[in-house]
């Protein structure tokens, strides 16, 4: 009866953490919070990374955005690929699933 | 070009692109690009075309002649309303991905079928028999659907949601905005009362009495409370409900939405509940768009059809995001056993991801028609609304008499039946309730407001 696509965004980038490195307040924004924020980057491309490679073997296909990794399926139901990234080691905070469902042909 | 411009570029027309693939944007695009032309011609003196579109079937009784003659004066009309429709659906269908050789073929037999259907509706004593046309075109669609097999390239054709979605946007232009700010509150009111006690209900029976999955009880209670298959769909998606979980749900919706097509109106009629009051009620306690204007249009009342709309439309539909988002929170916390902190993240897009859009085309539908309105003088203004909005007024029920011969062919009710005896009770229970309360709401609490509608 229905169709769906299930889509998992991983941010590469997050807002929290550019306020949290003084990185959006100029004036005191030194080389240490850059290269901290550096660190983070990479550590978190790493992860992402690890996700991408775990989902791909699911069968999933990847878009870049401005400042994330969309992941898409159409054969994984997002509670199923939840649980495969949990126990795989990732968490919660690390991505969000949207789940759209379309009616097939015809239905009311 | 800069590379940052070629990428701004390619985005918007991805982004275009995307918003012309979906079925609510060309319901929104043939309505309104219907009511603009329609209006533009009635100010250059050329609206000859539409007043000839928008095609009554006469009533007739035994006496055919009466109907053979008003066929013979209808003829050009029905020409161009096959031309006209065809083309702009089937645009909409080849852009939508749908086989467009077979859409029209789908398409004219539909068209046929629906003045076949028009023309018995017509009839006086078919129409003392309480079969008006919604009912007629029900009835002779479940007949087919369920006894044959039917052609591929028919179902191409067979787009409920399309044909209906453009019929809403229609009525936008019908229903003055002054009576949807007037009315808007009490729809609002009342839906919201009706929405949480029925999700309440078989969201409660669904997990406490019979112990499903609180995915699952979503979904029924969306589907019983919010806006039918589009909530059930809806929430499905924002709860992460599984695949089955969500077609159970629409199954559910689809047989008692069925049955209160027929049960709503008679019983609105039994009671003797004025037009505006019953189709409050319907639009209460009618659980999916498509079948509840069906009902509403079994009452033979434009009131009816107004205040369904206003309720079920504005009252109902219009929230589907909200109810998305907060089962979407709900189900990543509570349903997890999470703290808001460590659980997933839910977007606020949500809310707009998950509005039916086409609920847009039906407000701009309705300032349209009632600006132009507004700005003409008394005479002029009748004018407009007798020849312009009248015609829309028709065409609009031609639409939607494709939409209930689309459901009557693609019910089929073997598919129906494998759900399981508990969603059936969780999903009954609600309607006990919702039924009976959306009645007194309707023609109690909310009364004068659903009377006042004219």
């Amino acid at each position: 009866m229905v169709e769906y696509i299930t889509r998992i965004t991983m941010k590469l980038i997050k807002r929290d953490e550019l306020d949290t490195n003084n990185l959006k307040n100029v004036s005191e924004v030194d080389a240490n919070c850059v290269r901290s924020f550096g660190h983070q980057l990479a550590g978190r491309s790493e992860r992402i990374a690890g996700m991408m490679e775990r989902l791909a073997k699911k069968g999933f296909t990847f878009t870049a955005k401005q400042d994330s990794i969309i992941a898409e399926s159409t054969k994984v139901e997002a509670q199923t690929a939840k649980r495969y990234l949990l126990q795989e080691g990732f968490h919660d905070s690390e991505f969000q699933v949207y789940l759209e469902y379309t009616r097939k042909w015809g239905v009311l | 070009m800069s590379q940052i411009e070629v990428t701004k570029k390619a985005k918007q027309e991805s982004e275009v692109g995307r918003w012309m693939k979906k079925e609510d944007s060309w319901a929104i695009m043939i309505a309104l690009g219907l009511i603009i032309l329609a209006t533009i011609t009635f100010f250059t003196g050329g609206s000859k075309f539409f007043t000839t579109m928008a095609v009554a079937i006469p009533g007739w009784s035994k006496d055919a002649s009466k109907l053979a003659g008003g066929l013979g004066k209808s003829f050009l009309g029905l020409i161009y309303l096959y031309v006209f429709f065809t083309a702009v659906f089937g645009m909409g269908a080849n852009v939508l991905g749908f086989n467009v050789r077979q859409f029209i073929a789908g398409f004219t037999t539909l068209f046929v079928a629906s003045i076949l259907v028009t023309v018995l509706g017509s009839n006086t004593f078919i129409k003392e028999m309480q079969l008006e046309t919604p009912l007629l075109a029900l009835i002779i669609g479940l007949l087919f659907g369920n006894t044959m097999k039917l052609p591929e390239w028919l179902h191409q054709a067979l787009r409920t949601e399309y044909y209906v979605k453009t019929g809403i946007v229609l009525m936008g232009a019908t229903l003055p905005f002054t009576i949807i700010l007037k009315a808007g509150p009490a729809a609002i009111t009342q839906a919201l009362i009706v929405s949480v006690v029925t999700f309440g209900i078989i969201y409660f029976a669904a997990t406490k009495l019979f112990g499903l999955d609180p995915r699952l009880g979503a979904c029924l209670g969306a589907g019983g409370s919010i806006c039918g298959v589009s909530g059930a769909i809806a929430i499905g998606g924002a709860c992460r409900a599984e695949k089955q979980h969500v077609s159970i749900a629409i199954s559910m919706v689809i047989i008692w939405a069925v049955a209160m097509i027929f049960l709503l109106p008679f019983w609105a009629k039994s009671l003797g509940l004025a037009p505006g009051i019953a189709g409050a009620w319907i639009g209460t306690s009618e659980f999916a768009d498509a079948a509840g204007f069906a009902a509403a249009e079994a009452i033979g009342d434009e009131r009816a059809v107004k205040t369904f709309t206003l309720m079920k439309v504005v009252g109902r539909d219009m929230f589907v995001g909200i109810w998305a988002f907060l089962v979407a929170i709900l189900s990543v916390t509570v349903w997890e056993k999470k703290s808001a902190k460590d659980s997933e993240r839910i977007d606020k897009k949500e809310i707009w991801n998950r509005f039916p859009k086409f609920i847009i085309g039906f407000f701009i539908a309705s300032i349209l028609t009632t600006m132009v309105i507004s700005f003409l003088d008394p005479k002029a203004g009748a004018a407009y609304s007798k020849d312009i909005i009248g015609s829309l007024k028709t065409l609009r029920g031609w639409t939607f008499t494709w939409t209930f011969l689309c459901i009557g062919f693609t019910t089929r009710f073997r598919e129906l039946t494998s759900i399981g005896w508990k969603p059936l009770a969780a999903f009954a229970l609600g309607v006990i309730v919702n039924v009976p309360l959306g009645y007194w709401l309707s023609n109690e609490v909310f009364a004068s407001y659903w009377l006042g509608i004219k």
